[in-house]
């Protein structure tokens, strides 16, 4: 008896230890640049382009940096908000969200391609639906299974779902009432090209990665309609920065990020993995559509 | 010609009528879109994915799991037992203090019982952002107060004459009460204690889908893209991680009255209170005033809510409960009668442990590639997981009985599934139905997770809600829950007590 009661002493004893030294505030380290990103596609993706962009601006800037996964895009604006993450790679919406709820947040870059960007509505092939040209032809779409990518995805829920209801068609058209939420733009192409759902939109550069590199996940689906441009994607970091790091930290930040050529081979790699061939200007104001938009939806409150 | 009468065997196989509606809307909902996903998801469930890069993954993802659930649950119990203390008859027969300290700790532990660690996870993680401590104070919440009532259950149990004789020879008022109240609260503990912390770590799995970390979050970013191979080797690692913690635990053999077990409880509950409120202290002064700031700023969203979308929204909840609750009751018992041997009650056992083991957000996603989301999809998903749990209890149950009355009956003639029904099951309906009492609890709680992903109730709402920041509509949100809940758990007390 007393053996046992021995071992679950000492099993008490190194857990509370553990527990006690594990959360200690003062692991918390204010000199770390925390980089999120909204979860739009494949982890491993995600994993290898800002784990390369991190080390980049690590050598650039002279602090450590380290790129922090969330789970979903609800969380990227909320870490943002609660001060976990100070540069965050955001949607057009998410950024906008994060943005209203942040008050000094600062616009810092978007990609070349993310002033014109466009989404794309697939569907399976088994439905032997032929692609259209204008957004009236939507309405084909009537009743069956449609799927969105991310509740908060600008190309994946917001724009499709604006266009659609600029073609007259609601959620409540669709099959069982309801639109999916797939959760991201790769699991979009998966589950329209198993045919769990009959049709998605997703983002056009994903679909264009995926019919190159995967063609197998794409070999039951096929485009249905590419839609007109918005501006998407964008770079927002928090107000303290040169509080918290050194004088003209931002201003460092920015033209940092604005300078990656594409000439140098690192720097490549970097534009690669962004599917882009450089990162330009943008401004807050940029984005007044897509708050709109976003309010209209009921998306921004 | 006798007439069926309601007693508890047959209250328990009754409930297998909410099998004709979701049996209809499921079929006419069936589409086999999904089927080649889900032979890929089968077959890699034999094939999971093993290389270096994601065994590291898996262990530390594990670590993080085995962090988050075993503090969660540690500091669970223990205030579990305190509370549960304080909320029992006893504690006020022995100690004089006011009647009505009882009555508001009771409501205050109702209300915080009443919202589901996700839904605490999931609202504190938009104050506090991700952070994984997060996970062991949204389990912890409810937690303690779940324990809370079975402790004060077991205690209110013990016999008040011997208070009153104890009070009688005026022994010292804080002795009287640790030692009547030590042998149920080590015999709770053995019994119920143990079993908390298997669902702690699958409470952290789920948890983990909606981003505080550990397996979950490998579980589903693994099942967002489609790669089952991977999933697998994390679904496995949970499998392990929830055998080998039950063997563990299995091995400490609890000593029933031991003064060093005291000292230590003690030791143990001050170490736990110290580390408790240095959190606490952690969160509201080094975390900055800036979240709550924020929070009073999100409060000013309007609300927009069609009052008819609310109430049919509540009323999808509360039907999705009944259903699945119904399932919960008469699955267990239903199939054991019918496949009532060997081999059937072993594959029994390891279809309940599979479905026991894949978070009910993550079963509900395979099911939706051959069906479109509908009320009767989310109710099927939540009714097997729990029937799962329950055909667990059952079965431990049933095999630790007394079967003398079966093998007579059987040697009598009687057919082997009569036999079963009449000479095993009977003894147990009572205890089983009381359990499932308390399981419906779980399950009102458990509507939020489904309706998030589902598409189904409030859950649905409360997604929409929050990834539009929309805080007041969350708040009404989580009052609705709130009421359901509560409500609920009054209907279940008084089934319990006509129970026994």
């Amino acid at each position: 008896m007393n053996k046992d009661f021995l071992n679950f002493r000492k099993i008490l004893l190194t857990s509370l230890l553990f527990l006690s030294t594990f959360y200690s505030p003062l692991n918390a380290n204010p000199k770390v640049l925390k980089l999120g990103a909204i979860p739009d596609q494949n982890q491993e993706v995600l994993d290898k382009r800002f784990n390369l962009f991190s080390k980049e601006l690590s050598k650039s800037l002279g602090v450590k940096v380290k790129y922090i996964p969330v789970i979903n895009y609800v969380a990227a604006v909320t870490g943002f908000r609660t001060n976990d993450l100070d540069l965050v790679w955001f949607g057009g919406l998410s950024g906008v969200q994060a943005r209203l709820q942040t008050p000094n947040a600062i616009v810092i870059a978007q990609r070349d391609i993310d002033k014109k960007f466009k989404s794309v509505f697939i569907v399976n092939k088994k439905l032997k639906l032929d692609s259209i040209s204008n957004k009236n032809g939507l309405k084909k779409l009537k009743n069956l299974r449609f799927t969105f990518g991310s509740e908060n995805s600008t190309s994946g829920r917001l724009m499709p779902q604006y266009f659609l209801n600029d073609a007259g068609i609601k959620i409540k058209n669709f099959k069982g009432k309801r639109a999916g939420f797939s959760g991201s733009h790769d699991a979009t192409i998966a589950l329209v090209n198993s045919g769990a759902f009959d049709a998605g939109a997703l983002n056009k550069q994903v679909w264009e990665n995926n019919l190159k590199n995967n063609p197998k996940r794409t070999n039951n689906v096929t485009l249905f309609w590419i839609t007109p441009d918005y501006v998407d994607y964008h770079w927002v970091a928090q107000g303290n920065l040169d509080n918290r790091f050194r004088e003209g930290f931002t201003k460092e930040l920015k033209s940092t990020i604005l300078n990656l050529d594409i000439k140098n081979t690192d720097h490549k790699k970097i534009f690669d993995m962004f599917n882009a061939k450089k990162f330009i200007e943008a401004k807050s104001s940029d984005y007044k559509n897509i708050e709109l938009i976003g309010r209209k939806l009921k998306k921004i409150r | 010609m006798n007439k069926l009468k309601l007693n508890s065997s047959s209250i328990t196989f009754l409930p297998i009528l909410v099998c004709i509606p979701i049996t209809y809307e499921l079929f006419i909902n069936f589409h086999i879109g999904g089927i080649e996903l889900f032979r890929e998801f089968i077959i890699s469930a034999l094939n999971p994915k093993i290389n270096n890069e994601i065994i590291f993954t898996l262990v530390k993802r594990l670590n993080e799991t085995v962090f988050i659930a075993f503090s969660s649950w540690l500091i669970s119990m223990m205030f579990g037992v305190i509370l549960g203390i304080l909320s029992s008859e006893i504690f006020y027969k022995i100690i004089n203090l006011p009647k009505f300290l009882k009555r508001f700790l009771n409501l205050f532990l109702t209300f915080i019982r009443s919202i589901h660690e996700i839904i605490w996870g999931l609202v504190l993680m938009q104050i506090y952002g991700i952070n994984f401590s997060i996970g062991v104070i949204a389990i912890c919440i409810p937690y303690i107060a779940i324990n809370a009532k079975v402790f004060s259950e077991q205690i209110e149990n013990i016999n008040l004459k011997t208070v009153e004789s104890i009070k009688q020879i005026n022994g010292n008022k804080s002795s009287t009460l640790i030692s009547l109240v030590w042998t149920p609260v080590i015999k709770t503990f053995k019994n119920f204690g143990l079993y908390r912390l298997e669902c702690a770590i699958r409470s952290t799995a789920v948890l983990g889908l909606f981003g505080v970390g550990g397996i979950g979050t490998s579980i589903f970013l693994s099942f967002q893209t489609l790669n089952f191979r991977e999933l697998w080797t994390y679904l496995w690692g949970l499998a392990f991680l929830i055998i080998i913690s039950k063997e563990l635990l299995n091995k400490f053999n609890l000593s029933y009255s031991s003064k060093k077990f005291l000292t230590l409880f003690v030791i143990a509950l001050f170490c736990i209170s110290l580390f408790s409120l240095s959190f606490f202290v952690y969160f509201i002064f080094y975390k900055n005033a800036i979240p709550f700031n924020s929070i009073n700023n999100l409060l000013i969203s309007n609300l927009n809510f069609i009052s008819y979308d609310f109430l049919k929204l509540l009323l999808e909840t509360i039907v999705l409960c009944l259903l699945s609750t119904g399932i919960a009751i008469s699955f267990p018992p239903f199939f054991i009668l019918f496949f009532n041997n060997k081999i059937g009650i072993t594959i029994i056992r390891i279809i309940s442990f599979l479905f026991r083991l894949i978070p009910p957000p993550l079963l509900i996603l395979l099911l939706l590639m051959f069906n479109d989301p509908s009320i009767s999809l989310a109710a099927i998903t939540l009714g097997l997981h729990n029937a799962a749990i329950t055909s667990k209890l059952l079965l431990a149950n049933l095999h630790n009985q007394d079967n003398t009355q079966y093998i007579a009956m059987k040697s009598l003639g009687v057919s082997k599934r009569s036999s079963w029904l009449f000479g095993l099951f009977v003894k147990q309906a009572n205890s089983y139905l009381a359990y499932c009492a308390y399981r419906s609890d779980i399950i009102i709680r458990e509507t939020a997770i489904l309706g998030v992903i589902g598409s189904v109730g409030l859950g649905w709402q409360l997604q929409e809600s929050l990834s539009s920041f929309a805080w007041k509509e969350v708040l009404v949100i989580l009052i609705a829950y709130s009421s359901i809940a509560i409500i609920g758990e009054l209907i279940n007390d008084k089934i319990k007590s006509n129970l026994t």
